[in-house]
């Protein structure tokens, strides 16, 4: 019986022993993740900077592209791009007179 | 055998004792690292795996009032070096030198000027900056900074400003909302590892100021800089200012001067060319300041607009001065008078109306004071205190002269005739949003009366004939819509002779459009023109080319639209 009960003693030791060294290495092993995940994350940030970086430059570069003043320059005659003559425009006015759709060229 | 187990044991004992030496050196190392020194292990520690960085301050953006971007940031970076560590300056300004596109002699003045840190090269392109980077030059290094682009070029200039290299507003409206743009700087801290690696800390912090929404309309601006442009080259002037306002809310839809500057390029900016003119020069207005005794003696209901002047002599004395007419006329009804700008008959209502009346509608007018504009170097003009009128000033006051106005104020004076009486705040900004886009802040509409809304309605009507047949600004006049306004034409004095000078001019136009239902109020001044001096010549053609387009382009119909058949009307209930 006392044979039995210092075998048990002795196997948990070893056991714990184990356990202390495997909790130990658990541990090391995580941090390693961890660590391991922030340099991904890290990587991912820069990743994001420079893509935000490129969206700002894009976004500066469509606003010039855009400008009025360098639309004109590049063919404002070539393209026809100009402002329509105010006797050809035709203005549509809202009412809220109820009933079918009476557009036309007669003012109601 | 005893020998040999003493011998044993003496083994034992000193080997036992130089372990046992061994584990108390070791163990008080750590006690030494662990608890006594600890604090100093844990800073010196700290200071080698986390670095702290200033999280850089993004400048707000500054909007058109439909969203449009006139003012962004780039990220760039500059390049430093550190005069301590370089090895030979000489070879450095060398290889820097083509990259940078910069003379070496400079590179190397830059570089030796320092004693631990000296800019060599600021805010430069993405591509010289990987460039310098692959030279792995010793004691030269990058750091990320923002730089201000201004996508549109120079269009608006004058209203948005400018920043200098250190990202701080200079002039307009970064300056004006510098506190609004910007934030607090903040540093955070990051871990790094030997080799200077950053680990992520989970998050990417960064700093935004508000962003600025302006209420310029960048297609009106670009029309009114278009014809600006146009008139300066047409009438080699020296100077020309023009602005566009809404009169009910006194919101400025396009503000120019010229000559102009492009903010982008900070090294070619002239300072005689940032000045925002319409705010900061001032000028004798002549004739367009008749709105003053015109509705003096309206409001006051001295004269209506049938009463009659006898202006048939061409000239009137007053203080020992005599004031003539451009062009003779017989005898003129009040509204007349204002369609014909002439002198005497402004002269001999001013008269009528007194010299006290006269002065608190000037005042009324808001002349003498600044208007307000949220822009920087705004300034009063000159009213002189009654008590320092001479003899002559009464009548010169009223058709412009010993006055000086700013071409703001004389816009805002007629905005109230065209919006029913009320002297309205001009100003630049419609909102500040913060820079998740929720607003922060909205400018409200600031408006006092100061006239009726009959006078007011009278008035707008005798100014319509100004533009009309027989007025003095035909040629201000829009196909469709009716234009009301007024022409100045005023002598610059010359400080060399003490007296107005007969070749230097300013000729303005200043008036509102449609006349009845105003989008639009505008003053054109221009100044010194060659060839032709009259108002009604040279600025009445600019305010109409420009109108006719931003009416065009406000998609404002003509008055008579719907007699031309050019007005449908539809159901907006039908919707399929």
């Amino acid at each position: 019986m006392r044979y039995r009960k210092n075998r048990m003693v002795s196997v948990l030791k070893v056991f714990s022993a184990l356990l202390l060294v495997a909790s130990v290495f658990a541990v090391v092993c995580l941090r390693g993740s961890v660590t391991s995940l922030e340099y991904r994350l890290s990587n991912l940030e820069k990743m994001k900077m420079e893509a935000l970086r490129d969206q700002k430059t894009l976004v500066a570069q469509k606003a010039g592209l855009m400008a009025l003043t360098r639309v004109e320059k590049v063919d404002l005659a070539g393209l026809g791009f100009s402002f329509p003559e105010r006797k050809r425009v035709v203005y549509v006015k809202g009412t809220d007179v109820k009933g079918p759709y009476k557009a036309s060229y007669t003012v109601q | 055998m005893s020998g040999i187990n003493r011998s044993h044991r003496k083994r034992a004992f000193v080997m036992t004792v130089m372990l046992s030496l061994g584990f108390a050196a070791v163990f008080g190392r750590l006690a030494d690292i662990m608890l006594v020194n600890h604090d100093w292990y844990l800073l010196k520690a700290r200071s080698q795996q986390v670095r702290k960085e200033i999280v850089p301050v993004k400048r707000g953006i500054i909007l058109d009032r439909m969203g449009r971007e006139l003012a962004v940031n780039l990220e760039t970076e500059s390049i430093f070096c550190n005069p301590s560590e370089l090895k030979s300056a000489d070879q450095v300004a060398r290889a820097l030198s083509p990259a940078i596109h910069k003379d070496e002699h400079a590179v190397y003045t830059k570089l030796v000027s320092g004693k631990h840190f000296s800019w060599v090269d600021r805010k430069i392109e993405t591509e010289t900056a990987r460039q310098v980077k692959a030279m792995h030059l010793t004691g030269v290094g990058l750091v990320p900074e923002m730089k201000r682009v201004y996508p549109k070029g120079s269009l608006a200039s004058h209203v948005i400003g400018f920043v200098n290299l250190d990202n701080k507003g200079i002039e307009g409206v970064e300056k004006e909302y510098e506190k609004y743009l910007t934030a607090k700087e903040e540093s955070s801290y990051v871990e790094r590892d030997a080799k200077g690696n950053s680990l992520s800390q989970g998050s990417t912090r960064e700093i935004h100021g508000n962003s600025i929404m302006l209420t310029i309309d960048e297609g009106l601006q670009f029309i009114l800089e278009k014809n600006l442009d146009a008139a300066m080259k047409k009438w080699n002037a020296v100077s020309a200012s023009a602005v566009m306002m809404d009169p009910f809310t006194g919101e400025i839809l396009a503000l120019a001067n010229r000559p102009t500057f492009d903010p982008g390029v900070l090294a070619e900016i002239d300072l005689s060319e940032v000045r925002n003119r319409a705010i900061t020069d001032c000028y004798e207005p002549g004739s367009t300041f008749k709105i003053v005794v015109g509705i003096a003696a309206l409001e006051e209901k001295v004269v209506n607009p049938e009463t009659r002047f006898d202006v048939s002599a061409g000239s009137i004395e007053i203080g020992g001065r005599r004031i003539k007419d451009d062009h003779k006329h017989g005898v003129l009804a009040f509204r007349e008078v204002i369609q014909k700008s002439s002198n005497v008959g402004t002269i001999k209502t001013a008269l009528m109306v007194g010299k006290p009346k006269v002065y608190e509608y000037i005042k009324k007018f808001g002349f003498g004071d600044k208007t307000g504009i949220d822009l920087q170097g705004e300034i009063s003009g000159l009213v002189k205190a009654p008590e320092k009128w001479s003899g002559t000033s009464i009548g010169a006051m009223a058709i412009g002269q010993e006055i000086a106005v700013t071409p703001i104020q004389i816009l805002r004076a007629y905005s109230a005739v065209a919006n029913g009486g009320f002297l309205v705040t001009p100003h630049v900004v419609k909102e500040i949003r913060s820079p998740d886009g929720v607003t922060v802040t909205k400018i409200e509409t600031k408006a006092t009366r100061i006239i009726s809304a009959e006078t007011a309605s009278v008035f707008r009507g005798i100014l319509k004939t100004v533009t009309e047949q027989g007025g003095t600004a035909t040629e201000a006049a829009v196909e469709g819509n009716e234009v009301a306004g007024k022409t100045g034409t005023a002598q610059l004095f010359d400080p060399k002779t003490g007296h107005y000078s007969k070749t230097r001019y300013i000729s303005s136009f200043v008036g509102f459009v449609p006349a009845d239902h105003p989008r639009l109020a505008m003053i054109v001044v221009v100044k010194e023109p060659k060839g032709q001096i009259y108002g009604g010549v040279v600025a009445a053609p600019v305010f109409k080319d420009i109108s006719n387009q931003a009416l065009s382009y406000l998609t404002v119909p003509m008055d008579n639209a719907a007699d031309k058949g050019l007005l449908l009307v539809s159901n907006k209930e039908e919707k399929h």
